[in-house]
């Protein structure tokens, strides 16, 4: 498959504000009459989830960090494809995604760690592959 | 990060004017509710109708928020659209916040 023939596709820098600037070009690209209907929202938050992820973990510390982000609408799911030239995932598993415990006491209540637990909760058939190349290729499906 | 807050029916109302809480502000945004709730006497309502999304990083922002105000001002939520009550409900943040449907209902009660 070649970026051309992509529903949808961006390029970015591997900084928190890029990928604000990435997600809110999704989400035009996203409100075009032919993906009004498409589950935006939940694609949104799933590949904010991945990509800060991405930021925070796999490019830490570097400059020169870069994510291409490939997305296709096909029977009413859309295919994601996450690739970074980061670090890779530590012993190249992905995170377990279990939910952080919000029961106990409030000055105990977690701030983070949801991130993975939102993946794997709203994408499926999640992929990932260290590439030869030095890059991690992330795919999932994100179903409407 | 822009935020205002007034003191309404019994309650410190916290809106939130911007359309995402996200990583790239969370910083901001805690740095900002401390600022607007540094005299709050009893409850605090952060009215986040104009918040069109908050990422994972967003919520651990308003849950920091709520630690700092402490268990003297409880802080309640308002006005949250439907990608924004997703974050909540399946982070199960839901049972821990009072949510009220509208900034209506949080301040007449």
């Amino acid at each position: 498959m070649t970026n051309s023939q992509s529903d949808i596709h961006i390029e970015l820098a591997g900084t928190p504000q890029e990928v604000r600037n990435a997600l809110e070009t999704l989400r035009q690209k996203l409100t075009a009459e032919e993906f009004a209907a498409c589950n935006a929202g939940v694609l949104e938050l799933v590949l904010a989830e991945v990509l800060n992820n991405v930021v925070e973990h796999a490019l830490a510390g570097r400059e020169d960090g870069q994510i291409v982000i490939t997305c296709n609408y096909v029977e009413q799911c859309w295919n994601v494809e996450v690739r970074d030239n980061g670090a890779a995932m530590p012993d190249g598993q992905l995170p377990a995604g279990v939910m952080p415990d919000v029961d106990g006491a409030m000055e105990e209540l977690p701030e983070g760690g949801f991130g993975w637990g939102l993946v794997r909760t709203l994408a499926e058939d999640i992929d990932y592959k260290r590439r030869a190349s030095g890059h991690n290729a992330l795919r999932f499906r994100v179903p409407d | 990060m822009n935020l205002s807050s007034k003191a309404e029916g019994g309650a410190l109302v916290v809106s939130v004017h911007e359309a995402r809480i996200d990583a790239s502000v969370a910083i901001q945004f805690k740095d900002r509710m401390r600022e607007e709730t540094e005299n709050a006497e009893g409850r605090v309502v952060l009215n986040l109708s104009e918040v069109d999304f908050i990422d994972s990083s967003g919520l651990g922002a308003i849950v920091a928020a709520m630690k700092q105000l402490g268990g003297e001002n409880p802080l309640e939520l308002a006005g949250l659209n439907e990608n924004v009550d997703k974050v909540f409900r399946l982070t199960r943040m839901d049972t821990v916040f009072r949510i009220h449907a509208t900034l209506e209902e949080a301040i007449t009660e």
